[in-house]
């Protein structure tokens, strides 16, 4: 199949809108010179990646990997559902993304209070 | 194998948490005792560590399964003969670094010195969990507790630039993060599977598509950034510079993990038939490792502040162990474990000592050496010995590990490698032989207050030194459980 | 910083919320065990009862009852908790959080859903401490 055929693009466009974040995100970090705002772009990334993740797990037509007897698409005898597990990755790493915002925002209320700036260029002078 | 051995690969990992988690309690109810809570913790961890790598030695490497479920469900430990070796010398280390410092740091005061510890006892479990875990996701999650850890600890002191070295390790260091999940996830989607040895299995049909060499190629840019290889040891220098005493020794073995992890993606998960000949990854590993050495050193001679200088050299250093992975043969790989070990040990010493300068007399510069040899002999003494031993010179660890490399590289037919080797031991004597020239043979105008460092710093800094030593007559010790690992790596990574 | 909060609304609101997000909180932990919810979940959704509860009451009431003390020794008693399970598995004869060789009096599923309860509860007291330890130390003012 083509990269330029149409079907390949649109089929796959949870991918396109995960990468477009993920760039969108490290344009952020790079050339934004607020410190928040490059961790905003890093929150940003985050979020793509979680989309990706779940967009993996899911299965056309499958239901929530909850057990139950009666609902559901089948294919034969089997109850079709969406993957569990990248799902349960992602409540992980998000747990992980968690923790890193609360201690860059820590980090971020701290420098303001010690040097009255967030400005990334100014800050890196005092290193 | 007999009843407790067994479960040592947990317990290596959980002694640390469950002591992290113990100790604030205790901590807060008894002035100045959690330091040791963290001695005996990371005592008994050594004890578990060494017992394990005799039960590998004896018996060959071994799974463990979680909740006694096996992999493709459950979440499985791997501890194999790399893992054990780095396993020691992780808890050996971490324990040497913790007897070095007091119970409460002065610069940190009472309560921030707990959260230190916490701190710190958690980034060493989690390093454990990365030597050991057979599993990519696992591995991932301990790689993110780890980097929480270090960038709380770089920040600890409170001050503007402790602050903002976090900061910027914070920045770097979760953007690789970020890399290395989404290198998990197009692997994932490649082989369904997140247990390293069943993806090694189920990799080579699809080993050519884009989506596994794009996961190859974020992971190692996400782990690169852990390890500061190269372009991307820019946290490095002012994370070492501005953070608390021991610090930089618990981020030299971080760095050490940060390397296992990549022998775990490029030689387990790939496997070698994979990573040498569909992807000349290996050339390429060298060829970062060869960059990384020249241009690290030349930036270390222009730094006359030795801890960012110390910081620049170990960027060097991992180059130099990245090199030695990139020959991949037996002697390579052998060479590259055996230099992750002499380099912790000898650049641990130049810490603590750095840290003994900077508390007795005050010294962080190359030019205020000047006649310190007679003020702080002992230590001085010390720290000559790690010196040389960073160097490379006969009779010390580092002589051995880079002798080993360099005729690895000689015997896989690139000499140019070797010759790289060669020129980087005389860069690194350029900056080192400063320190050491205006310590000895200088007068100094160092005021006659200076006084030798207290026994309870000296007995841990004499340890490490007379480690490096040690390891320069007795390699073969490690060696025996090295030469398996290498072996194993090579021979398909199961 | 001062908080104290005298809006109407949001007091009202908070008085009705609080007790159902806490009684909500406490099914997800419960449940846990064999549908979606789990104590990370929980212990988010009752720490944000009480976030609610200590915005529209007075921060620094809530500041001088739980202190920074008490909600870290709150999070690390919630793991103790948890590492205590995984080893008891160990110490039974079984590996690592391996919870069938429990002698307990029940079926293997039953142990299984016991077992996991207590887990999910550590969590659930881990992740409140932590958390609101988290939301003090940004919106507290004190260090």
């Amino acid at each position: 199949m083509s990269i330029l055929d149409s079907g390949f693009i649109l089929g796959h466009y949870n991918y396109w809108v995960a990468i477009i974040l993920i760039m969108i995100g490290l344009y952020t970090m790079m050339a934004k010179r607020n410190l928040i705002k490059k961790f905003i772009g890093l929150n940003i990334i985050e979020t793509a990646i979680f989309l990706f993740y779940i967009s993996l797990g899911d299965v056309t037509g499958g239901i929530a990997p909850i057990f139950q007897k009666e609902s559901g698409e089948t294919v034969g005898n089997t109850i079709l559902y969406a993957n569990p597990l990248p799902s349960a990755m992602m409540l992980t790493a998000i747990v992980v993304a968690l923790c890193m915002t609360a201690l860059a925002l820590s980090f971020a209320v701290l420098i303001y209070r010690q040097y009255g700036t967030l400005d990334a260029r100014k800050l890196m002078e005092e290193l | 194998m007999n009843g407790m051995f067994v479960h040592l690969p947990i317990l290596i990992i959980m002694i640390p948490f469950a002591a992290a988690f113990i100790g604030p309690p205790i901590g807060f109810l008894f002035r100045g005792c959690i330091r040791r809570i963290v001695l005996i913790a990371l005592s008994l961890n050594l004890i578990c560590s060494i017992l394990l790598a005799l039960q590998v030695l004896s018996s060959g490497p071994f799974d463990y399964y979680l909740s006694g479920v096996a992999p493709p469900l459950g979440i499985a430990l791997y501890a194999d003969y790399l893992g054990a070796v780095i396993s020691v010398l992780i808890s050996g280390i971490a324990l040497v670094a913790v007897s070095y410092s007091a119970g409460i740091i002065p610069e940190l005061g009472e309560r921030r010195t707990i959260f230190f510890y916490v701190l710190l006892l958690l980034a060493i479990g989690a390093m454990q969990g990365i030597v050991f875990t057979a599993d990519i996701f696992t591995l991932f999650v301990l790689f993110e507790i780890q980097a929480i850890s270090l960038y709380g600890l770089v920040a600890m002191r409170g001050d503007g630039k402790g602050l903002l070295a976090g900061y910027k390790y914070l920045l770097i260091g979760s953007a690789g993060s970020a890399m290395i999940l989404i290198g998990i996830g197009f692997l994932y989607i490649s082989t369904g599977t997140l247990n390293m040895h069943l993806m090694a299995e189920l990799l080579p049909p699809v080993s050519g598509s884009y989506t596994v060499l794009a996961g190859l190629a974020l992971l190692i840019a996400g782990l690169s950034t852990k390890i500061g290889l190269f372009p991307l040891h820019i946290w490095m220098p002012e994370a070492y510079a501005y953070g608390p005493s021991i610090f930089p020794v618990i981020s030299t073995i971080a760095l050490k993990v940060g390397v296992v992890a990549i022998i775990r993606v490029v030689y387990t998960i790939f496997g070698p038939s994979l990573a040498i000949q569909t992807i000349p990854l290996e050339s390429t590993l060298a060829l970062l490792g060869a960059v990384a050495i020249i241009i690290c050193s030349i930036l270390a001679i222009r730094q006359m502040d030795i801890r960012k200088m110390f910081a620049y050299s170990s960027g060097a250093n991992i180059g130099c162990i990245m090199l030695g992975l990139g020959i991949a043969t037996v002697p390579g790989i052998e060479g590259a474990i055996l230099h992750m070990i002499t380099h912790a040990t000898a650049k641990a010493g130049l810490f603590l000592c750095a840290d003994a300068f900077l508390i007795q007399a005050g010294i962080r510069y190359v030019h205020e050496f000047k006649g310190l040899s007679k003020a702080m002999p002992y230590t001085m003494a010390a720290f000559s010995i790690a010196a040389i031993s960073m160097v490379g010179l006969p009779l010390t660890g580092g002589f051995m590990s880079k002798i080993t490399i360099a005729s690895a590289a000689i015997a896989d037919g690139i000499t140019y490698y070797a010759a790289i080797l060669l020129f980087w031991t005389l860069l690194s004597a350029v900056y080192f032989y400063r320190i050491l020239k205006n310590a000895y043979f200088q007068e100094g105008t160092l005021s006659s207050t200076i006084r030798e460092a207290p026994v309870r710093v000296l007995i841990p800094i004499f340890i490490i030194s007379i480690a490096t030593i040690l390891l320069g007559f007795f390699v073969e010790s490690p060696m025996a459980l090295i030469r398996p690992a290498a072996e194993l790596l090579l021979g398909g990574g199961i | 910083m001062e908080l104290m909060n005298d809006d109407l609304i949001v007091r009202t609101i908070t008085r009705l919320m609080v007790p159902f997000l806490l009684l909500f909180g406490s099914y997800v932990l419960l449940h846990g065990h064999f549908g979606a919810g789990g104590g990370f979940q929980a212990g988010i959704i009752i720490t944000s009862a009480i976030i609610f509860a200590a915005i529209a009451g007075n921060l620094q009431e809530v500041h001088s009852i739980l202190t920074y003390r008490k909600l870290f020794v709150f999070g690390a008693l919630g793991s103790i908790g948890i590492v205590i399970l995984g080893i008891l598995g160990i110490v039974t004869g079984g590996n690592f959080f391996q919870y069938s060789p429990l002698p307990l009096p029940f079926d293997t599923a039953t142990i299984h859903a016991i077992a996991i309860t207590c887990v999910e509860i550590g969590i659930g007291i881990a992740v409140m401490g932590m958390m609101f330890l988290i939301f003090l130390a940004i919106a507290g003012g004190t260090e």
